[in-house]
C-alpha cells in the first residue's frame, strides 16, 4: 500500500551570517559560510490511519520537520510525498491554493499565537473552510462551523467570543477545530498540549484520540512528553540535533530503546517513587548545530557508549528489530 | 517532632488590589518545613504557588498585602520585618531560583562578576579570592571549564547552563532553605533531569531544605519528601509524597494525581479535572474554592471552611467529604 505520507531525505539548513575574524583582518576575510542544520537527511513513511510521535530535546528540529511535512516551509533538499505524489514539487505559496492543502493540516503549539486576536471564534474556524472548501453556501458554512465546534466540545455560546476571552484549554480546542474543519486526511500537531496544565491536557488528549477514531485521520504528533506519545501514538521517531536517530513501534522503542540518546530520554522521565539514579544520563553539552561534521555521530562527546568509530563516520539508520531502526554503531541491547 | 521547624507558614492570607477588584490570592495557607526536607508545592497555574513563595521571601509585589496569618523562620516572625532585615535573611538563610534564569541574570554583566558581587556582599573577600571562589562554584554546579566561563555573558550560555549559574548564585551563601520556582520548566527533558539531580545532590550534601514549586506532578513525585497541593490559593492537601499521590484524600488532589500520564497510563485510565480555576477576584468565592468543580460538593462546602482531616498514611486534607 502506498504510504499516506512519506519524507525522502528531507533537509532544512538555515543560512547564518558568516563568522569573520575579529579586528582589521575581518574586513578583508571572506568568512566561512555558516549553515544551521535544523533537519538533516530525514526519511520515513507513514501508513494511513497511523499515529506517529515525534520526540527529542528542544531545538532538535521537530517543528521545522513538522512544517516541512505540512508544506508550510520549503525544504533545502528532499521531498514530501502525500499518497505517493510529490507535494514539494509545487512551491509552498502555490500549495496554499492547491486542492491538496485541505488534505494536510497543522495544529500549532501555542494556540494564542496562531489565532488572530481580532477574529471571533466563529471566524477563526470559518476562515479555513471558506478558503479551502469553495462553493460552500453561507448556511452550509454556518452548519459546518457549529458541527466542528461541537466535535471539539466548544459550546456554541463561545463562537462569538474573541481569543483573549477564552481559557487555555478553549483556545487549544479552537486551534484543533480550525485544522479539522476542512476534514484533512493528515493532521500534524506541534506540541498541542505543551502550554496546558495536566488537568486540561488530559481532556485534549482524549479529544484527539476520539477524533482519530471517528475520522480515521493520520496523526503526526510532536511532543516532548514521552508518556503522552506512548498513550496516543503507535509509532515514534526520535530526533537528535536534526538527525533521525531511532524509529519504531512505540512499545518496542520504550521497552528496549536501541539508541543511547533514546535511552537517556526515557531515563529522564520523572517517575513516581523512583530515586534519581540515572543509568543512561548524557554528559556535557551538545555539539553545535552550525556546520556540524558530516562524518561523526551527533551524540559523540556526550555518549557513554562511544567508540573510536563514532567520530569517523555518521551512523546510518539500520534495522534493529521488527519495523524498528536505529542509527548507532553501538546499539543497546543488541 | 521535637526540633523546631525551619519554616512555618501559619494561616497566611494575601490579597492583591487591582483595578478589577481584590484578588484573594492566598487563603489561610499553613505549612511547615524541617531542616533538610524537600517539599513540593504543586497545582494548576494560577493556584498561588509563586505568590506563596514570594510571600515567604518577603518579595511580594507592592499591590500585594498580607491580610492575615504569619510566616515564622526558626520560630521568629518574619512577615513584618523591614527590607533591611529581610535582605540579611536572603542569601545566608533563604534563597530563590526562578523559572526564567536568563531573565533573572543581569544580561550585561559577565557571569564571574555577578557571582563575585554576591559573594562579596556577604563576606569580606578580595577580588582574586572572589574570582577563585566563583570558579569553584561553577565547578560545583558542573559547568565544564569553569575558569573560562567566568568571562561569559548570559546570552552566550544555553538555558540549562544559565539555570546552573542561577543555582550557583542562589547557593553562594550556603542558605538553609532554597526555594526553586519551576526551575526546569522550559528546559529539555534530559537537561531537566540533570538539573534536578544536581539540586538534590547539593541539598543532600549541605543538609539544605528545598521547596520545589512546579506544575509538573511527575517531577515533584520523583524528587520530594512531602507534597503540598494548592488550588485557587488554598492548600487542599499535604503529606508524604507517596501518600498524597497514591492515596489522596481531597477530590482535587485525587483528580490531579490521576490526570498525570505515567508509564502505565492509558487514555482510558487517564482522568480529567472538571471545570477550571474560579476567578479569585469574585466577591462570592465559596469557602472551599473547589466547591464549584467538585463532584462531591455539599451545600456547606460553600459556606463553612472545611476541617483538616488526617488520613492513614500521614496526609492531611481540608475537606468536608474526603475520599478514601
Ligand atoms: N528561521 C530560522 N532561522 C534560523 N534558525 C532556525 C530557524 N528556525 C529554527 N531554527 C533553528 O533550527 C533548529 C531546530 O529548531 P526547531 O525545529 O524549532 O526545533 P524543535 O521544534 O525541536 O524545538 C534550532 O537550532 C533552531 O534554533
Ligand atoms: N501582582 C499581582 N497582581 C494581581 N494579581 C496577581 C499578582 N500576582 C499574582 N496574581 C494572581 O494571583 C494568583 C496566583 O498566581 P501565581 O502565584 O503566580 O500562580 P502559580 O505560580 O501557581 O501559577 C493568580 O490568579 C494571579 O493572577
Ligand atoms: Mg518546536
Ligand atoms: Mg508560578
Amino acid at each position: 500500500m502506498t504510504p499516506i505520507l512519506e519524507a525522502r531525505g528531507l533537509r532544512k539548513l538555515f543560512p547564518l551570517p558568516p563568522a569573520r575574524p575579529r579586528g582589521l583582518a575581518g574586513l578583508f576575510a571572506r568568512g566561512t559560510p555558516r549553515r544551521l542544520h535544523a533537519v538533516d537527511e530525514v526519511s520515513f513513511a507513514l501508513e494511513r490511519g497511523g499515529a506517529l510521535g515525534l520526540v527529542g530535546d528542544s531545538g532538535c528540529g521537530k517543528s521545522t520537520l513538522a512544517q516541512m511535512l505540512a508544506r508550510l516551509i520549503e525544504p533545502t533538499a528532499g521531498a514530501v510525498l502525500l499518497q505517493g505524489r510529490d507535494i514539494t514539487a509545487v512551491p509552498a505559496a502555490a500549495f496554499a491554493r492547491s486542492p491538496d492543502r485541505r488534505r494536510i493540516q497543522m495544529v500549532f503549539q501555542d494556540a494564542t499565537d496562531a489565532l488572530n486576536p481580532h477574529d471571533s471564534v466563529f471566524r477563526a474556524i470559518a476562515d479555513p473552510a471558506r478558503r479551502l472548501l469553495p462553493g460552500l453556501s453561507a448556511q452550509a458554512l454556518r452548519a459546518l462551523v457549529h458541527d466542528t465546534a461541537a466535535r471539539v466540545h466548544l459550546p456554541p455560546g463561545l463562537l462569538g467570543r474573541y481569543p483573549h476571552q477564552l481559557s487555555g484549554g478553549q483556545r487549544a480546542r479552537v486551534g484543533i477545530a480550525r485544522a479539522i474543519v476542512v476534514s484533512p486526511e493528515v493532521l500534524i500537531l506541534d506540541e498541542p498540549t505543551s502550554a496546558l496544565d495536566v488537568s486540561v491536557q488530559a481532556v485534549i488528549l482524549k479529544l484527539l484520540h476520539r477524533l482519530r477514531a471517528e475520522t480515521g485521520m493520520t496523526y503526526v504528533f510532536v511532543s516532548h512528553d514521552l508518556n503522552v506519545v506512548r498513550m496516543l501514538c503507535d509509532r515514534v521517531l526520535v530526533m537528535y540535533l536534526g538527525r533521525l536517530v531511532e524509529e519504531g513501534p512505540v512499545d518496542a522503542v520504550f521497552r528496549s530503546p536501541r539508541h543511547p540518546y533514546t535511552a537517556a530520554l526515557i531515563d529522564a522521565i520523572p517517575q513516581f517513587g523512583r530515586p534519581s539514579a540515572r543509568r543512561e544520563g548524557l554528559e556535557g553539552e551538545p555539539q553545535s548545530p552550525v556546520n556540524p561534521s558530516p562524518a561523526m555521530c551527533r551524540l559523540a562527546g556526550r555518549c557513554r557508549h562511544e567508540g573510536a568509530f563514532c567520530r569517523r563516520a555518521m551512523p546510518d539508520l539500520l534495522p534493529a528489530g521488527a519495523a524498528h531502526r536505529a542509527a548507532c554503531f553501538h546499539p543497546l541491547g543488541g | 517532632m521535637s526540633a523546631a521547624p525551619l519554616l512555618e507558614v501559619r494561616e497566611l492570607s494575601l490579597a492583591f488590589r487591582t483595578r478589577g477588584g481584590t484578588v484573594r490570592a492566598l487563603d489561610r495557607v499553613s505549612l511547615t518545613l524541617g531542616p533538610g526536607e524537600t517539599l513540593g508545592i504543586v497545582g494548576e497555574s494560577g493556584s498561588g504557588k509563586s505568590v506563596l513563595a514570594y510571600a515567604v521571601m518577603g518579595l511580594q509585589d507592592r499591590a500585594g498585602r498580607l491580610t492575615g496569618g504569619a510566616v515564622l523562620w526558626r520560630g521568629r516572625r518574619i512577615d513584618r520585618l523591614g527590607e533591611a532585615a529581610l535582605r540579611r535573611l536572603r542569601g545566608p538563610e533563604m534563597a530563590m531560583i526562578f523559572q526564567s534564569p536568563r531573565a533573572a541574570l543581569n544580561p550585561i554583566r559577565r557571569i564571574g562578576d555577578q557571582l563575585a558581587d554576591v559573594l562579596r556582599a556577604h563576606r569580606p573577600l578580595g577580588r582574586a579570592a572572589a574570582r577563585a571562589e566563583a570558579a569553584a562554584m561553577l565547578a560545583q554546579v558542573r559547568i565544564p571549564d569553569p575558569a573560562a566561563r567566568l568571562a561569559a555573558y548570559p546570552f552566550e550560555l544555553s538555558g540549562g547552563m544559565c539555570q546552573r549559574v542561577m543555582i550557583a548564585l542562589a547557593l553562594a551563601c550556603a542558605p538553609a532553605l532554597l526555594i526553586a520556582d519551576e526551575p526546569t520548566t522550559g528546559l529539555d527533558v534530559t537537561t531537566q533531569a540533570a538539573i534536578m539531580d544536581l539540586l538534590r545532590g547539593l541539598a543532600r550534601g549541605r543538609g539544605m531544605a528545598t521547596i520545589l514549586i512546579t506544575h509538573d506532578l511527575g517531577l515533584a513525585a520523583a524528587h520530594c519528601d512531602r507534597i503540598a497541593v494548592m488550588h485557587a490559593g488554598q492548600l487542599v492537601e499535604t503529606g508524604p509524597t507517596a501518600a498524597v499521590f497514591a492515596a489522596p484524600l481531597h477530590p482535587y488532589a485525587r483528580a490531579l494525581a490521576r490526570s498525570v500520564p505515567g508509564p502505565e497510563t492509558t487514555l482510558a485510565t487517564l482522568e480529567t479535572v472538571p471545570g477550571s480555576l474560579p476567578d479569585l477576584s469574585a466577591p462570592d468565592l465559596p469557602a472551599c474554592r473547589y466547591a464549584g468543580r467538585c463532584p462531591q460538593a455539599q451545600p456547606r462546602c460553600r459556606t463553612e471552611a472545611p476541617p483538616a482531616v488526617p488520613g492513614a498514611a500521614g496526609q492531611v486534607a481540608r475537606c468536608w467529604n474526603p475520599g478514601p
